[in-house]
């Protein structure tokens, strides 16, 4: 993979990662059934996961 | 918890790249986590009500209180922004980010933190998430407030001890990360140590930059000839004034504490410069 394709993947990974730490961070915290809070747990945890994926290669 | 602090020191090992790295994904994670947890904490609370009546069981006085955000801003590495800055594009965009970072993200920060402690009624913020029964986000959260916090305080004390011993990075970090280790032994996690480090911190601390404006705005005019900058002649006029002016904070109860420090410092360096008359403290007539 080229440097430029890296990088734009990186960006969308980094903002995609934002979008879905936002919603986990809102429903882990905000929720009020078991599974809500579970799903947000996970999505924090996925986007950990693409936001480091995505801030290795793209800096704003 | 000396395990988690040389984790730590390894971000600071790697550089500042890794610093970036760490910052863009823990920020955003530290202000949304704050910011719902705010939440949170409030609707347990039965409302912004409780908030806003709250009345602290001991209150302390407003110089005290000026002292620890002084000492937040100290521990939460405002003393290393220069560090950080310094692969700023230009001045503009250098005072910006630690502007909005300082002024604007830490205050958010510890404004959800103070909202969050009132609304449970403890001081103690781990307690309170996992109290809220918010396992992961409290884990996500503290470790990534702390984690950003400790690895640009280990480089950049590494990076200032390196320069000023003229000695090699990565064997200051080495010795660095083993005192701060060690340190972890006295138990920092406890909120009343932690106060009286912060408040310590927002005491001692002040009377530097207050010499360091003296020396560079009054003494030498702006300027510092760096051809003639050395380490085997260290300034004890700024270590003395130092000294003296941190037994003036706390001798002196009138006032901000941290205010008068950096007044202090500021003014008894002069002082000492002038009766002293060292030659590296010359005062260029005009």
């Amino acid at each position: 993979m080229t440097d430029a394709k890296k990088i734009r993947q990186g960006r969308l990974f980094a903002v995609i990662g934002i979008f879905i730490m936002a919603v986990g961070s809102f429903m882990a915290c905000l929720s009020n059934t078991g599974s809500g809070i579970n799903t947000g747990n996970i999505l924090l945890i996925l986007s950990l996961a693409l936001t480091t994926y995505g801030f290795t290669y793209w800096r704003p | 918890m000396i395990a988690s602090a040389i984790l730590m020191g390894v971000f600071a090992l790697i550089g500042i790249d890794a610093l970036t790295v760490l910052g863009y994904v823990a920020i955003p994670n530290i202000i949304f986590l704050s910011i719902a947890t705010t939440m949170k904490s409030v609707q347990l609370s039965g409302g912004w009500n409780s908030i806003s009546q709250y009345i602290p069981a001991s209150p302390t006085t407003l110089g005290y209180a000026f002292s620890i955000v002084v000492g937040t801003w100290i521990f939460s590495a405002s003393t290393c922004i220069a560090d950080i800055m310094r692969y700023a594009k230009n001045t503009r965009e250098a005072v910006l980010s630690a502007g909005c970072g300082l002024v604007g993200g830490n205050s958010l920060l510890i404004i959800c933190g103070a909202i969050t402690s009132i609304a449970m009624g403890d001081s103690d913020l781990t307690k309170v998430l996992l109290d809220m029964g918010l396992v992961i986000p409290s884990i996500i959260l503290m470790s990534t407030n702390i984690w950003t916090t400790n690895a640009a305080n280990v480089y950049s004390t590494s990076l200032n001890l390196a320069n000023a011993l003229n000695k090699g990075k990565k064997g200051i970090l080495a010795v660095v990360l083993i005192v701060s280790a060690l340190l972890t032994l006295t138990k920092p996690y406890n909120i009343g140590i932690f106060f009286v480090f912060l408040n310590t911190l927002g005491n001692i601390v002040p009377p530097l930059p207050g010499i360091i404006f003296a020396d560079y705005y009054v003494l030498k005019h702006r300027y510092y000839d760096t051809s003639k900058l050395g380490y085997d002649d260290w300034n004890y006029i700024a270590w003395l004034s130092w000294v003296v002016s941190v037994l003036l904070v706390f001798v002196v109860k009138v006032g901000f504490p941290p205010v008068n420090g950096i007044l202090f410092g500021f003014f008894t360096y002069l002082l000492l410069s002038v009766l002293l008359k060292r030659k590296h403290t010359y005062i260029q007539s005009r």
